[in-house]
């Protein structure tokens, strides 16, 4: 009984600092993928639309697959992504909060993790059209407000 | 005294009750399992702690290697795209030349028009240079036709009636119309001319300097989007390289004379190499270029319609393709100074000294010596065929052995991401009891490995066209379509070597690179030669030099060997230390 009242804690804690681990490098890969994502089909799309627009504006507030909120263990993670570009420079990024309440003593909170991602816009074929090219041109590179 | 013994001895000997005791102890301690989960649990607390650490090794090495990739590709794939948009720029300023010269000759054809309205109906007092122009191409000589037609072309006009049915059909008032838009399109050109002459030769000058500065501010910004990856307060050091980055005329030897990656079919190289950076030249017809594809482009906008007729069609677009080098010839590219040219007003002569009798039947009254024919001053050799000179240049266009997917559109990135992996790797190995794992500078290239951890990555600018480089559609036609498209992408691509790789290594290491002494001999040679060398060697003996020679300068061939060559050959192993 002794020993279980001392190593249950400590196995306890050990866990959820597994888990808290865990939590933090998921987060922070799926950071890093999305940031990609944002950044490079940004990019891709002469920094006009991107598969991240769908939900670039959103702010996902629900929490993302995975994560260990299913174990009812009281962790989520929230975040947003967006994508924008100045002078030509696409630029990605994504930021999710690792919410995992178990480990809140140690950790003083949620983790926020930022990842960002940058290439150059590739400009869309514009053919022979010089007034769309000169307007992009011109759009392109104006930092953006 | 035996019995002092015996009791002193069986004094020391536990009592039957203390032997009791023990074994009952013996047997408890046997039986008491108590404190024997808190020996398991600190051991397997330790392998917990050993996870957690490989956890986060693995965690640390993963991102960090992932992350330093997509800086890799980064680099590569912006500085590709700043290749790109040097390539669409240089395009829409070809472009806007071409418009300035089809506009060129639009108003120079209908002022050529105007003039044979103004000659049927006697206006002009010039009638030569038309003639002359009409009868060139058959070889009769200038003054001929000029004698000729002073005196016929009235004559003709008279005799045939034609010039009484002008006169029916109202022509004068025609000619009464046509005369201010005439004068007023000849000082419009005037200005124009000047304007051309001026200005686009700046033009040219521009997209030379874009078709230079393009590559080598890719790699600039290409290093500055590395440089943005920063994961645990550390940045990547990233540069993008690409043979863009040297011109034709600052490399050893003309790109047919090393080029030869197949030797049993050398790749055709049938004009010159005057690359200027981004894979384009200045074609050596000049100005002319833009003179052939602005009448391609005016004539087929009018009338490339009527190709669409069957049969007919194929002969039409016969004649309108040999039209439009008529316009060129007559207005772009001539033998002499040219019907276009001011200098030409030699040939022509005062109606007075000839068609006072012959033009009877205008009734227009006396001609106007003021109007003048064939006046344009942008005609020439000076301007239109001079794409040698630099002060007038011409559009840019593709050099002829750079085509979609070749090594002169292929960026290559190198990212240096500093030592992070290997203290990553280090977590890994020690919680994994691997000690022997390759996590220190024991392995590698030159025991250096954690600083020469690199990440390498490719791109490709393209031109966008659904078919072959040669499909007409993509840069199959006369006119160097992609030249005049802005249609330049960029894209990622899976690492490949240069198809020259090997020649170049060679020639870094010394043998003959297109006739060309090897950059090797060249070093060895500059350096024996040195005066600062040479300088040394008197002082110290010639130990020192020729030390240097052969061991500093010799372990950087081997470096080079390894390093370079395993890059840009990675057909051939890679070294273990890039990833």
């Amino acid at each position: 009984m002794v020993e279980g009242g001392i190593l249950a804690p400590i196995f306890a804690m050990m866990m959820m600092m597994t888990v808290y681990l865990g939590g933090v490098y998921q987060t922070k890969y799926k950071t890093f993928m999305m940031a990609r994502f944002n950044g490079w089909s940004y990019a891709s799309l002469n920094c006009e639309t991107s598969g991240a627009d769908q939900n670039t504006s959103d702010t996902n507030a629900g929490q993302f697959q995975g994560s260990p909120q299913a174990q009812g263990a009281g962790a989520q993670a929230d975040g947003e992504q967006t994508a924008n570009s100045s002078w030509s420079i696409g630029h990605g990024q994504n930021q999710q909060t690792w919410d995992y309440e178990p480990t809140y003593r140690f950790n003083n909170g949620p983790k926020t993790i930022h990842t960002e991602s940058w290439a150059m816009c590739n400009q869309r074929p514009y053919g022979r059209n010089i007034f769309s090219y000169m307007w992009d041109a011109v759009k392109g590179s104006l930092p953006s407000l | 005294m035996t019995m002092t013994m015996d009791s002193r001895l069986r004094s020391l000997l536990p009592s039957k009750a203390q032997t009791k005791a023990s074994v009952a102890s013996a047997r408890r301690l046997e039986k008491d399992n108590r404190g024997a989960i808190m020996v398991l649990g600190i051991f397997l607390a330790c392998m917990m702690i050993g996870w957690m650490w490989m956890l986060v090794g693995l965690g640390d090495a993963m991102i960090w290697r992932d992350r330093s990739q997509d800086a890799a590709d980064s680099v590569a794939y912006t500085s590709a795209a700043v290749h790109a948009r040097g390539m669409n720029l240089i395009s829409f300023l070809n472009i806007v030349m071409l418009i300035i010269t089809a506009l060129y000759l639009a108003m120079a054809f209908i002022y050529n028009i105007l003039d044979f309205v103004l000659i049927l109906t006697g206006r002009t007092d010039q009638t030569a240079p038309f003639c002359w122009a009409t009868l060139e191409p058959f070889g009769i000589p200038q003054d001929v036709c000029h004698e000729a037609a002073k005196d016929e072309l009235g004559a003709l006009l008279s005799e045939t009636g034609i010039g009484e049915a002008l006169i029916a059909l109202d022509f004068p008032e025609v000619a009464s119309f046509a005369e201010p838009i005439h004068d007023g399109l000849q000082q419009a050109l005037t200005k124009y001319e000047s304007f051309m002459t001026t200005y686009m030769p700046k033009v040219s000058s521009f997209e030379k300097l874009v078709a230079e500065v393009a590559p080598w501010a890719g790699s600039a910004i290409g290093a500055l989007n590395g440089y943005r990856y920063e994961d645990w307060s550390e940045h990547r050091f990233g540069l993008a390289l690409s043979p863009s980055m040297i011109p034709a005329s600052k490399l050893p030897a003309p790109v047919k004379e090393w080029d030869n990656s197949d030797p049993d079919n050398p790749r055709p190289f049938t004009g010159r190499d005057g690359r200027l950076g981004l894979p384009v030249q200045t074609p050596v017809d000049g100005m002319s270029v833009l003179c052939k594809a602005a009448s391609s482009v005016i004539l087929d906008g009018t009338l490339g319609f009527l190709k669409q007729i069957p049969v007919i069609g194929q002969i039409i677009g016969y004649l309108l393709d040999t039209a439009a080098d008529k316009m060129q010839d007559w207005y772009c590219s001539q033998p002499q100074d040219g019907i276009l040219s001011a200098k030409g007003e030699g040939m022509f002569a005062p109606i007075d000294t000839y068609t006072a009798d012959a033009f009877q039947w205008s009734g227009l009254g006396a001609p106007n010596p003021d109007h003048k024919i064939y006046d344009l001053q942008a005609g020439g050799k000076e301007f239109w065929d001079n794409g040698l000179d630099d002060s007038v240049g011409g559009p840019k266009t593709m050099v002829d052995y750079a085509s979609n997917g070749n090594d002169w559109m292929q960026v290559y990135s190198i990212i240096w991401a500093g030592n992070r992996p290997e203290q990553s790797e280090k977590k890994v190995a020690l919680a994994g009891f691997d000690f022997n794992a390759p996590t220190n500078s024991s392995g590698g290239l030159l025991g250096l490995s954690s600083f020469f951890t690199v990440y390498l990555a490719q791109s490709e600018f393209y031109f966008d066209c659904e078919g072959k480089w040669s499909a007409d559609e993509c840069n199959g036609t006369s006119i160097n379509l992609a030249s005049y498209s802005m249609s330049w992408r960029t894209r990622l691509r899976r690492i490949h070597g240069l198809s020259f790789g090997s020649d170049l290594m060679n020639w870094v290491l010394g043998t003959s690179f297109g006739g060309n002494s090897g950059f090797d001999n060249r070093v060895t040679s500059w350096v024996s030669n040195s005066s600062a060398f040479e300088s040394i060697a008197n002082q110290v003996g010639s130990f020192v030099p020729d030390a240097m020679l052969s061991g500093a300068y010799g372990d950087f061939k081997n470096y080079a060997t390894d390093a370079i060559g395993g890059m840009i050959s990675p057909a051939s192993a890679l070294p273990n230390v890039i990833h």
